[in-house]
């Protein structure tokens, strides 16, 4: 056990330190004319312009002494500068977090919790004439482009219901009613192709569950169907399961980016999008190593989960 | 093999759209550009199959030639992807030890990344194109490949014919082309085709959020995004473009789902 957390804790760092150094490394890549539009439209560009920049982003010192500079600002909560306001790029990812978590958590909570009795459902039908149209309409789902579906949604909402406000954001704290309804349909939109992934997974995981030895002991044993589906296989089914939830998790974040952008939320996606309209490279630097580092703990946590419930696991 | 139904639907969408997005100069009956006024937000009409947009151009017109960029990134993206990642994954496999442990985790810190996050970031640097699209996807789908061509690769690389053929002295780079490669054939047209499928949606959402294509170039998630204004008076080019990007992401994606079966019943089943 301590072992495998020693192994397991050691790749999580190996892995966060390769993505630090990508993302640092990124703003080097920068193209040179690139550097010349942040000076912005209006600029005269002279050398001294373009230094006090370079100065600014941090340019000008030996590569390694940028690295620790900037990564150990960004172990402190430090992550740099907005280039247009000047304002802590920390202070307007926090003030736009909220939103997105608030999507994320709600489209991946309601899209798990219809999973695994979907899943279920899926894999006790097998073999009848039913598979196949699961099968279709699980792979329909998954290949429905979530920001079209989010626009159908709306349109939909419009000639049945034109009282209903579906776009715009309310914070939870101001009406937390009005906040909620206006997320069904940025998390229907985000939720079905999920669901139906998921859905999939925990078909195929619950079916290898049932077919282990252990399922047919305790049938022979006389143990109740629901007492063998429930607890026998549908435990051994969530295993592989929560894994496949935590991959998902990094998969979502995309969609969201994309379906907040259809109902105007003002999330990290719209932040990254329009950072990158301004070319503000501090901004979009910090947002994709918070992002990316806040999954990679998120799945090792899960990880750490898996190695906690699984008696195999523990006792290795 | 042909008889699988899941292989034949998804075969039949590829091979009608692959055309349709192929002849798109020939069968289009406009100008994927041309504006007219006078047809602006027209339905569905014997004229214009699918209406027309918001500048009176032809949707069904301008969705073959979105088929063309879309499909034709998607296949640039997921060629990069295949030929970087699938040797990564093979080389690891083949030579373990120091070469798998450094290749394999920096295919894990690749990995980690949110798959439209990591795009979006290298499509920041380079600038908002088609081809620096392709490249983007081509990057991100770069680690999927390796990991799923490494772990079969292991087992080929154990297995008694390889063992035999070093034996008679066969190098290292005869080994993996003529015979590791040909046994991976199966496991790469099923990936390759699934990663097709999903690579077509992160293209449209990139042109969607205005970093992929850029107008006047027609393309299906450019068309999404540019006719959402106008949805509300004419939902005509929304649908119809959402339903190609559907169809076309579903073909590959039903196409891999049945090979996937007939090619390798181990995986039978399995995500």
């Amino acid at each position: 056990m301590t072992r495998v957390l020693a192994q397991r804790l050691l790749d999580l760092l190996v892995v966060l330190w390769g993505v630090s150094a990508l993302v640092f490394l990124m703003i080097r890549f920068i193209p040179g004319d690139a550097v010349q539009i942040m000076l912005g439209a209006n600029v005269e560009i002279t050398p001294e312009r373009l230094d006090a920049l370079y100065r600014k982003i941090g340019l000008d010192k030996p590569l390694l002494e940028q690295y620790v500079a900037w990564i150990g600002g960004a172990l402190v909560g430090d992550l740099g500068t907005s280039l247009w306001t000047g304002a802590p790029v920390g202070g307007e990812i926090m003030a736009r977090l909220g939103v997105t978590f608030e999507l994320l958590l709600l489209s991946l909570g309601s899209a798990v919790l219809l999973a695994i009795p979907a899943g279920c459902l899926m894999a006790y039908v097998r073999r009848s004439a039913g598979d196949y149209i699961v099968r279709i309409v699980t792979i329909v789902g998954v290949t429905i482009p979530s920001f079209w579906l989010g626009i159908v949604l709306i349109l939909a909402f419009y000639k049945l219901a034109p009282g209903f406000a579906s776009i715009g954001y309310v914070p939870f704290t101001d009406d937390p009613l009005a906040n909620l309804s206006r997320m069904i349909l940025p998390t229907i939109s985000l939720a079905l192709p999920i669901l139906a992934s998921l859905s999939r997974i925990m078909r195929s995981a619950m079916l290898d569950a049932l077919g282990q030895d252990y399922v047919r002991t305790a049938r022979a044993k006389g143990v109740s169907e629901t007492a063998v589906i429930f607890r026998h296989a549908l435990r051994n089914a969530l295993i592989p399961f929560v894994t496949a939830v935590g991959i998902t998790a990094g998969y979502l974040f995309g969609g969201a980016i994309v379906v907040e952008q259809v109902f105007a939320l003002p999330g990290l996606g719209r932040l990254v999008i329009g950072a990158i309209a301004e070319r503000n490279y501090p901004l979009i630097q910090a947002t994709i190593l918070l992002v990316t580092s806040g999954f990679v703990v998120i799945n090792f946590l899960v990880d750490m989960l898996y190695v906690a419930i699984d008696p195999r696991v523990r006792e290795a | 093999m042909p008889r699988h139904p899941l292989v034949l639907v998804g075969g039949a969408l590829v091979i009608l759209q692959g055309l349709l997005a192929l002849l798109a100069p020939w069968i289009a009956p406009y100008d994927p550009i041309g504006q007219n006024v006078i047809n602006r937000l027209e339905g569905p009409s014997l004229d214009f199959l699918l209406g027309a947009d918001q500048f009176g151009r032809d949707n069904f017109s301008r969705i073959l030639y979105g088929y063309r960029a879309s499909i034709g990134v998607s296949f640039v993206s997921v060629t990069i992807a295949l030929v970087i990642g699938g040797s990564l994954g093979v080389i690891s496999a083949f030579y373990r030890g120091w070469t798998d442990r450094l290749v394999m985790r920096c295919m894990d810190v690749l990995f980690a990344f949110p798959l439209i996050l990591l795009a979006i970031a290298i499509i920041s640097l380079l600038g908002p194109q088609q081809w620096t699209t392709a490249i983007a996807i081509g990057i991100v789908y770069t680690p999927i490949f390796a990991r799923i061509l490494r772990g079969p690769a292991l087992v080929l690389a154990e297995s008694e014919f390889v063992v035999s053929a070093r034996a008679i002295g066969a190098g290292d780079l005869r080994i993996l082309l003529v015979h590791i490669l040909p046994n991976l054939a199966s496991v790469i047209l099923v990936q390759a085709s699934l990663s097709l499928s999903t690579a077509i949606l992160v293209e449209a959402s990139l042109s969607f959020l205005g970093i992929g294509t850029q107008p006047p170039t027609p393309s299906l998630g450019l068309m999404l995004a540019e006719s959402r204004s106008y949805a509300l008076i004419s939902p005509w080019t929304s649908i119809f473009a959402g339903v190609a990007i559907l169809t076309a992401s579903l073909g590959f994606n039903l196409l891999g789902d049945g090979l996937r079966d007939t090619l390798d019943p181990r995986l039978k089943g399995l995500e």
